[in-house]
Formats: C-alpha cells, sequence, structure tokens
C-alpha cells in the first residue's frame, strides 16, 4: 500500500522534486487520510484478501493526492457501492483534505443528510445540464431549504433536503434554471466568481513542467517502473515455481529420455534428437 | 487453467490491458518504460532457469563434460531463455488477448522447429526453402 502511493509520488510530482520530500510527502497523505496502520498491508484483489472496499476507495484518493495536485481533485461518486458508515467516513475524509486547503470537486448521486450537510458549496444540475442551483449549502442545509422556501417549495421539517431538491427539480411544470438566471444569488455568485478570477489571471502561472508529457524524465521513469516490476515478479510465486518446475522436468525428462547415450553412429542421431529437444521448453513456458 | 497468471504471455497481456487503462491515460509513466520493465524483472529468473535446465538436462544425457563443450552448450542454453522470452513477448505484445496469442505461437515455433534441421536436414529439405 505504502509502496502504491510512494510509486505514484515519486512519478508524478514534478521532477524538481528531490526524491526525500516526495516520500516524506507520501507520510503526510498517509497521516491525512489515517491509513498508517494499514500502510504496509497488501492491497490485494477484489473479492480476495486484501484492504476493504472503504479502505481501497481512501487509497485511491491517497494516489491521486500524493501526486500533490496543485489545483482540484475531482472525484466521480466516490461514495457509490459503500455501506453509510464507509460512505460517511470517506467523506469525513475529504472534508478534512478541504480543510488542509486542497480544493475538491465531487459528483454525488442520492446523498444521505448527513453526508450531504458535509458539503461546503453546491452546483446543481438541472436536466440537460442547466444550473438550478450554484452556491453555498449552509448550516445544516439552511441556505438551500431557504432558497428552496423562497421559490415556493419549502423543504418539509424532517426530509433529507438533497432528495427534497432532486424531486422538486424533476418537476418539470416549474423551470429552475430560469428561477436561478434570475434570483439575486445567481448576481451575487457571478460577483464572487469575477472577484476569485481577477487576480488569479493577473498572476502569471509558474508551472515550469508545463507542456512536458510526463512528470519525470525517461531514464528515471523506467528505472521506477523496472523497480516496480521486479517487486511484483518476485512475489509473483506462482509464476516462478511454475518457471523452475517446467524447466527442471522437461530438462530431466529429457535426460532421462536419451540417458548416457554412447558414441556410435546410430548414438549420433540420438544425440541430435536430445539436442532438438531442448527447443521444447519454450513453448510451455511462453504458454498456452 | 488453475493459475491464470502462471505463465508468460497471459501475465503480459494481463499487465498490458492495466497499463492502457490506467498508467497511460493519466500519463504516469511512458511506453517504453512500461515494456522495459516487463522485459528486465524476467532476466534474473532466466538466468536461475538457465542454469537448472542445464544441469538437469547436460549431464544426463551423457554429454562430454569437458568445459570447453559444455560451456558452449550452456551458453546457447542462456540465450535460447532470452530468445524465446523475447519471443513470447513480442507476440504477445501483438495479440489482442491471450487466446490469440496462444493461436499464434505454434507458427512461430514450428517454424522454427520445422526448419532447424532436425526434422528436415538442409540437405533434402524442399528447393524453394534453400534460398532462404
Amino acid at each position: 500500500m505504502r509502496e502504491a502511493l510512494e510509486f505514484s509520488a515519486l512519478l508524478r510530482q514534478p521532477r524538481t522534486t528531490s526524491k526525500e520530500d516526495k516520500l516524506k510527502y507520501v507520510d503526510v497523505i498517509l497521516d491525512l487520510l489515517e491509513m498508517h496502520d494499514i500502510a504496509d498491508c497488501l492491497v490485494g484483489t477484489s473479492g480476495g484478501a486484501g484492504l476493504s472496499i472503504e479502505q481501497r476507495k481512501r487509497l485511491t484518493i491517497g494516489v491521486e493526492l500524493v501526486a500533490k495536485p496543485s489545483v482540484l481533485v475531482f472525484l466521480d461518486e466516490p461514495t457509490s457501492g459503500l455501506d453509510g458508515q464507509a460512505a460517511f467516513n470517506t467523506v469525513r475524509f475529504l472534508k478534512k483534505l478541504a480543510g488542509a486547503g486542497q480544493a475538491i470537486l465531487v459528483t454525488i448521486h442520492q446523498p444521505s443528510s448527513q453526508l450531504f450537510a458535509q458539503f461546503d458549496n453546491l452546483l446543481l444540475l438541472a436536466k440537460g445540464g442547466n444550473t438550478a442551483y450554484f452556491g453555498e449549502i449552509g448550516e445544516n442545509a439552511s441556505v438551500i431549504r431557504e432558497y428552496f422556501g423562497k421559490h415556493g417549495a419549502p423543504c418539509p421539517e424532517g426530509k433529507n433536503p438533497a432528495e427534497h431538491m432532486i424531486d422538486v427539480i424533476s418537476d418539470t411544470s416549474k423551470n429552475w434554471n430560469e428561477t436561478w438566471l434570475s434570483s439575486p444569488e445567481h448576481d451575487a455568485m457571478l460577483a464572487e466568481l469575477d472577484r476569485l478570477q481577477d487576480p488569479a489571471n493577473s498572476t502569471p502561472r509558474e508551472d515550469e513542467t508545463e507542456g512536458l508529457e510526463f512528470a519525470m524524465p525517461l531514464w528515471e521513469q523506467i528505472k521506477i517502473v523496472s523497480g516496480r516490476a521486479n517487486t511484483t515478479m518476485y512475489r509473483n510465486v506462482d509464476y516462478i515455481n511454475n518457471k523452475f518446475a517446467f524447466h527442471i522436468l522437461t530438462g530431466l525428462f529429457a535426460g532421462f529420455s536419451f540417458w548416457q547415450v554412447g558414441n556410435s553412429v546410430s548414438d549420433m542421431q540420438q544425440r541430435l534428437f536430445a539436442v532438438f529437444n531442448a527447443i521444447f521448453v519454450a513453448p510451455g513456458v511462453i504458454g498456452e | 487453467m488453475i493459475f491464470p497468471t502462471a505463465q508468460l504471455q497471459p501475465l503480459f497481456i494481463e499487465k498490458r490491458d492495466i497499463y492502457d487503462a490506467r498508467e497511460k491515460k493519466s500519463k504516469m509513466y511512458s511506453w517504453i518504460a512500461f515494456v522495459t520493465s516487463l522485459i528486465v524483472s524476467e532476466f534474473p529468473y532466466l538466468v536461475i532457469c538457465a542454469v537448472q535446465f542445464f544441469f538437469c538436462y547436460y549431464y544426463t544425457v551423457g554429454f562430454p563434460a569437458a568445459a570447453s563443450s559444455a560451456g558452449a552448450v550452456f551458453f546457447v542454453f542462456f540465450l535460447y531463455e532470452f530468445i524465446y522470452t523475447g519471443i513470447g513477448q513480442f507476440i504477445a505484445a501483438y495479440a489482442p488477448n491471450a487466446v490469440a496469442a496462444a493461436l499464434v505461437n505454434p507458427l512461430i515455433i514450428f517454424t522454427l522447429v520445422g526448419f532447424c534441421g532436425a526434422v528436415v536436414p538442409y540437405g533434402q529439405i524442399t528447393e524453394f526453402w534453400r534460398y532462404w
């Protein structure tokens, strides 16, 4: 598991960062994701031994994070396929990351009200990708409740606001896109975006790795990737045992079949076939 | 098959599919690094295999034990390990999946076997092939 993170960090952080710094950063991420106790576990295969689904999701997030994404992490439905506890845990980690200053964009379907309350801002898309709402969610979804209440669809007490707003905007009798465009929240949000954008546009980008296809030079890539391949090969005990056993068995089989051939003329032909037999190591190892 | 990844080509193809789906798209490293890693990681085991095969085979058949001839034969076996691995990976790299690779293998193997001189001596082979 730690290896997976280190591999990603070494290859994907810019080449100007030193190796020690990259490995140190892996520890930072391990801390952040509270994964120190399982840092040396094998990831395993799905359905087999290894990490649980939730731990795996956390690891995939970690693999992205150790690359030190400067702008934003995008996660497509990080909670899908998880049980309630695991989904809440995952969102809790995301929240922690956001607290550490990382911008995070998440798509989500059918969040529970608790999960929903963890997010800061919401971009609600109605059918056809039209914006129905974009702005703060507020403490316990208060801002959203207020917005929908103002526009004739108040959220009943005790109902999940996330579910409520999906019900509301699915109702095609009212065009929520137009409602949004004409609302004062829309104008406020545009002004806010402009305010954020102006300083960002006026400062030049200082990303020297921009335009390079890969973060690391080719020779470094070869070294790192080969190192990993050697480790996986060393751990693939089935493969190696198979290879060794096959060589020993075919060797012995050919050897005993032509046991101690002599030097006469008829033996010459035997010798020739003995050598010939050696070719057949190949097909067995290669494959079927 | 009990161990789906226990052999050269299925292993190669499985790794390649993962690379295509994941690292290639996220631009983590280039295919040159990927292929080099697959080739290099075979090397240590091929050396061991060559030694194992040589000892199990050469002395049981009773070939001359003198170092001058035994060494030469060992060297050929040693190279052969690398050559057949190379051929196997070459086929695997072209094949869309493990089954297709397994279908192409016999073609290559029987070309090697048929023309190596043990099945049909050079003097008796059809004239057409002798020009090659």
